[in-house]
């Protein structure tokens, strides 16, 4: 008996293609990731680090870490299904009252689908074995051919995490007797796993033991294998990971026992709890005489427009209606509101950094968890409301009603969205709730509008055409939501097999970082042209789904073509054109920006290696030193751009005379300089902006030159940023300014003697240095260079500031501009200034302290400080999380002045310590 | 008046489902006949512009479907064979819902139909009861409300009365008949009562052909004294089958069979004349002739 229900299971399961469907998207997604991380689409770099093997045992294992959890999708599909169908098609009264055995109709069921899936897992296998042999064993990634590796992989992780998976949810389903909850248990299970990370973070041996898959058990075993030992050795199946596998093993099979005692071979499913059960309302009601005459109501039927469109309206009332009162909507949003409340609270509790949940952090953070709710929801409920009418075998009903095919279609995109609004409603409540519950109440409601509907809304909007769109074509719900959820894991993957467009990067719109500073940057825009142009991308999917509509039915592709073809006319045909009118142009928008002539340039590494190879013979070349620097530098913060001309003093300190001089301009500058002397050209690299001059004259030793140059940045795009110049918070650095000597080696110099404590190893073109700066900015800023300030004035509706350094300093500068508040104290003498943002006052207060300690204890130690002033000037953490001391200037990023008030001590010893760092390099 | 033809629809599977079919159909009941596979559905789902057909056409009061559906819809109610309905919504919310896709755009307008279509199916009582817990004959009934919300002037109706117990059944005849007069309504069926209590013309379909076009009593005055019965026991059967025109046979108490049979004049003594032609004797002897004509 459990032989013939295997096998019928097993054959009727081999005839759907819904799995060999499955099969060949898992063999392609694992042959491309192989083939990607392979480096087969974008060529392999050449360097002389060890290399791992992508073949090794390791590897293996750990690039099926992340098919796991895709592989676990299959398990409601098919086995959950295999037990689901005898309810769904009501055989199963007919069934149980058959004398079949309990365990052979369970155990046959279980196990040919369980078959089904392992087989289906073997595509992974496969593909990375073809990849193995299409990169070849020339490629430095593939070690010797590993087929223990593959084995372990599978007979340790893959198929016992599936086998006692698939127990669990064919255990749910069958209890339940609903295929959601088959659903809801696999997103159960990930949410187990990510609160079981995130808990036991800090015990390793515990963290190891409860992970669900066995993965962290791996980690832990493997924790301190060096790279040559994870291409060579095999997984150790011994020890933690044997424990977490019999541990995991034991727990399903425990479960499994229990369902099976209680599961009967009958009509109603057992009850885990008392009768809630459904009342049948069999009885008629008395039969009263049917009324002769009933009044016949006169209705006005009408199709106009206006009462189309409030039709739309109304059905998408019940649309959403459907999808807020469904259970699994609930439990969905309940889990999303769950890992926010988590995710936030591990940003505002961390251990070492804990920030001020700032609206901006919590937008960041969470946004990604619950993010992953609302593409559940859309996914599903895009196929549910779809397919609703069907699944309820009301679409015969519906269907001939003369209710036109975009209200149909409008009223579930208008209700899909009307979901989604919700659900950033509840994250915005929720955030505003944890930021209320931390004691904080700047809440920028205005950001959290600006970021949820403007920024995030559109790319919601998207996802939700694309889904009605699918879902429509794709007759299987569980494909729609499977192909769905493909398109959405790989679309970020596009990058690695070659594709780096905009225009074919589906719905991915360049990341954007928030500052309080800088607000969103420059990104903004691109951001934004990247969300128009994918929306009418939606405007032609919403179209092309009217076309597809199904209403009635069709018996073969052809004829759904035909009929879509044959809707195409009128006023739908001039839309359609209107809008390929504008995705094309949008595109071609895009296009041109991304291939801007000031690209930055890919194959960075080919390009330095080829340089290295040339130009390393001037390794040794002695250069003369920079003694002085003196630049007038002009900041245009509204278009992001600078301008700077200036001098470098140039001492010629070794003995011999130098008649080469090597040169490096900014990478995304443009630099044009001159010498005092005649000089020429003799090589020169355009990528690196490397060029090396011959004098005319040599300089003698001793001697000194000028060198004269006008430096402006490389003009910004719409995806390039050439320049760091902000609309608020300019931070630029010493990178912008040329450099002397071949800048190229991975080696710093080590001093060698006690003079070394008088040069700087850390630019060897220069020791300490003067310089003098006119910077100037936008009427509304305040600009920062190194030195005292001596003068400031406006001009022109600028702002001017004159600063010269009184005392030499290492040449590592801060320009700063910025719409800044400053907190200004005294302390023996020395001017502290903090420039920050006008709302960033949590931390001042301990700033100044530890400044202020920090003095005291470096002058005691090391001397006395040589500026008379110290500033702290913050820049937007889009820039860095850093601190840094750049001669009397101290760049502070934005992070660090919303730490926590009582996590600022931190900060205190952050001061302290970097301007130990500043003393002991200064000393003098 | 609906005109169909030519009407001709093959399945990607090779069945022929709907072979070249002409009817004309006046106002009043119309009831299509025929046993299970005969097309009877699929020229209900067609005329109903739920398939589109291979060839030929359907026209309704000057309407042609294949042109212009949507303006047929919107005078069209259909009940299909097999219909479900959104789980946990009342009846009345339902209705609602359905006067929404009709077309009845003012909110009062809606309620007051669907109250005249509740009572009208004896529904008004039950109207806040979820219709997935309706038995069989209420959800039939809450079929036909539906249908009546934009009342239509086609009405088509798919074996309608399969799976109802008699007092079901008879009070949605009951219904039907109440509608019927000045609309046509097109009631497909494999029982033959039904035909007999309500139509005023019918048509007998099998193998997606229509074999005869006639009203009910023209059929059985046809066979007038044309029906003989007789008396045999079961072993006799298959004699008389392969020696006469054999109609249909039913048991008696003491297990013997009285079958009924088809001879234009009396074919052997034995037979007696029978009482009464039936509408079951014009179903078995129009079927019995395509037997023949495919044997």
């Amino acid at each position: 008996m459990l032989r013939s229900i295997y096998s019928y299971e097993l054959k009727s399961l081999l005839k759907q293609p819904a799995i060999y469907f499955y099969f060949v998207v898992f063999f392609g997604i694992a042959l491309l990731s192989m083939l990607g991380t392979g480096g087969f689409f974008d060529g392999v770099s050449e360097t002389d680090k060890e290399v791992r093997f992508l073949n090794s045992a390791h590897q293996i294992n750990f690039i099926f870490q992340y098919f796991n959890k895709f592989l676990m999708f299959l398990l409601p599909a098919i086995i959950g299904m295999v037990i689901y169908k005898d309810y769904k098609s009501n055989v199963h009264p007919i069934l149980y009252s058959y004398p079949i055995q309990k365990s052979d109709y369970l155990l046959g069921k279980f196990l040919s689908s369980l078959t089904i899936v392992f087989l289906i897992t073997l595509s992974v296998g496969f593909a990375f074995f073809l990849g193995e042999l299409i990169l070849g064993t020339n490629n430095p990634m593939i070690g010797s051919m590993n087929f223990l590796g593959y084995v372990s992989a599978y007979l340790f992780f893959v198929w016992p995490n599936l086998f006692v998976y698939g127990l669990l949810i064919f255990m749910v389903v069958a209890s339940l007797r609903n295929i959601y909850a088959g659903f809801i248990s696999v997103i159960l299970l990930f949410f187990i796993q990510i609160m079981i990370d995130n808990l036991f973070e800090g015990t390793p041996l515990l963290f190891a033991l409860l992970d669900p898959f066995g993965q962290n058990a791996v980690a832990y075993e493997t924790r301190f294998w060096t790279i040559s030992e994870q291409n060579v050795r095999q997984i150790p199946v011994l020890g933690v990971v044997l424990w977490n596998r019999l541990l995991w093993t034991t727990f399903g099979l425990l479960l499994f026992g229990l369902f099976y005692k209680k599961f009967q071979l009958e009509q109603e499913t057992f009850r885990l709890l008392p009768n809630i059960g459904r009342r049948r309302l069999g009885k008629e009601p008395k039969s009263n005489p049917v009324k002769s005459r009933i009044e016949n109501t006169k209705v006005t039927i009408d199709f106009s427009l206006l009462d189309q469109v409030k039709a739309m309206l109304k059905l998408s009332a019940i649309d959403f209606r459907f999808i807020i009162k469904n259970w699994l909507f609930r439990v969905l949003v309940f889990f999303g509101v769950l890992a926010l409340v988590f995710a936030v609270s591990r940003v505002t509790n961390r251990a070492d950094m804990t920030y001020l949940p700032l609206t901006r952090i919590v937008l960041a953070v969470p946004m990604y968890f619950f993010s992953l709710v609302i593409m559940l929801v859309t996914f599903i409920y895009a196929g549910m409301l779809v397919h609703r009418s069907l699944i309820a075998k009301s679409n015969q009903l519906i269907d001939t009603t003369a209710t036109t095919n975009w209200v149909l279609l409008g009223s579930k995109i208008l209700a899909l969205l009307k979901v989604q609004l919700l659900l950033l409603l509840v994250m915005m409540l929720c955030g505003i709730g944890m930021q209320l519950y931390n004691g904080y109440y700047q809440l920028e409601i205005d950001l959290y509008l600006f970021h949820l509907l403007i920024i995030t809304f559109p790319t919601l909007i998207i996802w939700a055409a694309l889904s009605v769109f699918t879902h429509t074509l794709v007759p299987n719900i569980y494909m729609g939501i499977f192909l769905l959820l493909l398109i959405w894991i790989g679309r970020d993957q596009f990058p690695q097999i070659g594709i780096d467009t905009y225009i074919l990067r589906f719905n991915s719109p360049p990341q954007l970082a928030y500052s309080d500073l800088n607000g969103f940057g420059h990104g903004l825009v691109a951001h934004l042209i990247i969300n128009v142009y994918w929306l009418s991308f939606s405007a032609i999917l919403i179209l092309l789904t009217y076309l597809f509509w199904e209403r009635g039915y069709s018996h073969s592709l052809k004829e759904r073509i035909q009929k879509a073809v044959k809707q195409l006319k009128g006023y739908t045909f001039y839309a359609f054109l209107l809008l390929l009118t504008l995705l094309c142009f949008w595109g071609f928008y895009i296009f041109q920006e991304e291939n801007g002539q000031f690209k930055t340039t890919e194959n960075n590494e080919q390009i330095l290696k080829d340089f290295k190879a040339n130009f390393g013979k001037y390794k040794t070349a002695i250069q003369p030193k920079i003694t002085s620097v003196k630049l007038k530098m002009e900041l245009y913060p509204e278009i992001n751009s600078f301008r700077t001309s200036g001098s470098y003093m140039l001492v010629n300190q070794s003995l011999e005379p130098i008649d080469t001089l090597l040169i490096k301009t900014g990478y995304d500058e443009i630099t044009d300089y001159t010498f005092g002397v005649i000089s020429r050209i003799f090589e020169k690299d355009d990528a690196l902006q490397f060029a090396v001059h011959i004098l005319e004259k040599p300089i003698e030793s001793g001697d000194s030159i000028r060198m004269e140059f006008e430096i402006k940045n490389k003009p910004n795009t719409l995806f390039y940023q050439n320049s760091n110049v902000l609309k608020n918070g300019t931070f630029l650095r010493t990178d912008i300014l040329p450099r002397l000597g071949y800048f190229f080696d991975d080696e710093y110099y080590e001093p060698t003697d006690s003079l070394a404590r008088f040069t700087n190893f850390y630019s060897p073109d220069a020791d300490l240095v003067d310089i003098e700066t006119i910077i100037s900015t936008n009427h509304l800023q305040t600009a920062i260079a190194p030195g005292t300030l001596i003068k400031q004035w406006a001009e022109n509706n600028r702002n001017y500031f004159h600063y010269k350094t009184e005392k030499k300093i290492k040449f590592a500068f801060a320009f700063h501009s910025g719409d800044f508040s400053v907190s200004k104290s005294n302390h023996k003498g020395v001017n502290l200034e903090i420039y920050h943002h006008e709302n960033h006052t949590f931390n001042l207060k301990d700033m100044t302290e530890g400044l202020k300690a920090s003095l005291d204890y470096n002058t005691r130690f090391f001397g006395l400080y040589q500026h008379t002033e110290i500033r702290t000037v913050e820049f937007p953490v889009t820039e860095g999380t850093y601190a840094s001391v750049m001669g009397n200037t101290i760049p502070t990023s934005e992070g660090r002045f919303i730490l926590r008030n009582g996590e600022a001590k931190n900060q205190i010893n952050l001061s302290f310590y970097v301007l130990v760092s500043c003393q002991y390099s200064n000393v003098g | 008046m609906l005109s169909i033809q030519n009407l001709t629809k093959t399945y990607p599977n090779g069945v022929k489902a709907l072979d070249e079919i002409n009817l004309e159909i006046q106002p009043g009941m119309f009831g299509l006949l025929g046993p299970n596979g005969a097309g009877k559905s699929s020229l209900m789902r067609t005329i109903a512009t739920l398939q589109t057909p291979d060839s030929g056409k359907v026209v309704f009061s000057g309407i042609d479907i294949a042109n212009d559906p949507m303006s047929l819809r919107k005078t069209l109610g259909y009940l299909p064979q097999e219909f479900g309905v959104y789980p946990k919504e009342s009846a009345e919310n339902l209705l609602d819902y359905f006067a929404i896709l009709k077309g009845i755009s003012s909110r009062k307008e809606r309620k007051c139909k669907v109250e005249e279509v509740l009572h009208l199916t004896n529904l008004f009582e039950v109207r806040k009861k979820h219709v997935s817990s309706y038995s069989g004959g209420m959800r039939q009934r809450f079929g036909i409300a539906q249908l009546l919300l934009n009342d239509p002037q086609l009405i088509i109706v798919d074996e309608p009365t399969a799976g109802l117990d008699p007092e079901e059944r008879n009070r949605f005849l009951n219904v039907l008949r109440g509608i019927g007069t000045e609309n046509i309504v097109l009631f497909s069926t494999h029982l033959v009562e039904d035909v007999k209590e309500l139509c005023t013309d019918m048509a007998m379909m099998k193998h997606g052909k229509i074999y005869r076009h006639l009203t009910p009593s023209q059929a059985v005055k046809e066979l007038e004294s044309k029906i003989w019965t007789k008396r045999i026991l079961a072993t006799e059967l298959e004699h008389y089958k392969s020696t006469f025109n054999y109609l249909s046979s039913s048991y008696n108490e003491d297990h013997s069979l009285t079958i009924r049979v088809f001879a234009d004049n009396t074919s052997h003594d034995s037979f007696e004349k029978a009482e009464k032609v039936t509408l079951e004797d014009v179903y078995f002897h129009a079927l019995e002739k395509t037997v023949e004509e495919y044997a």
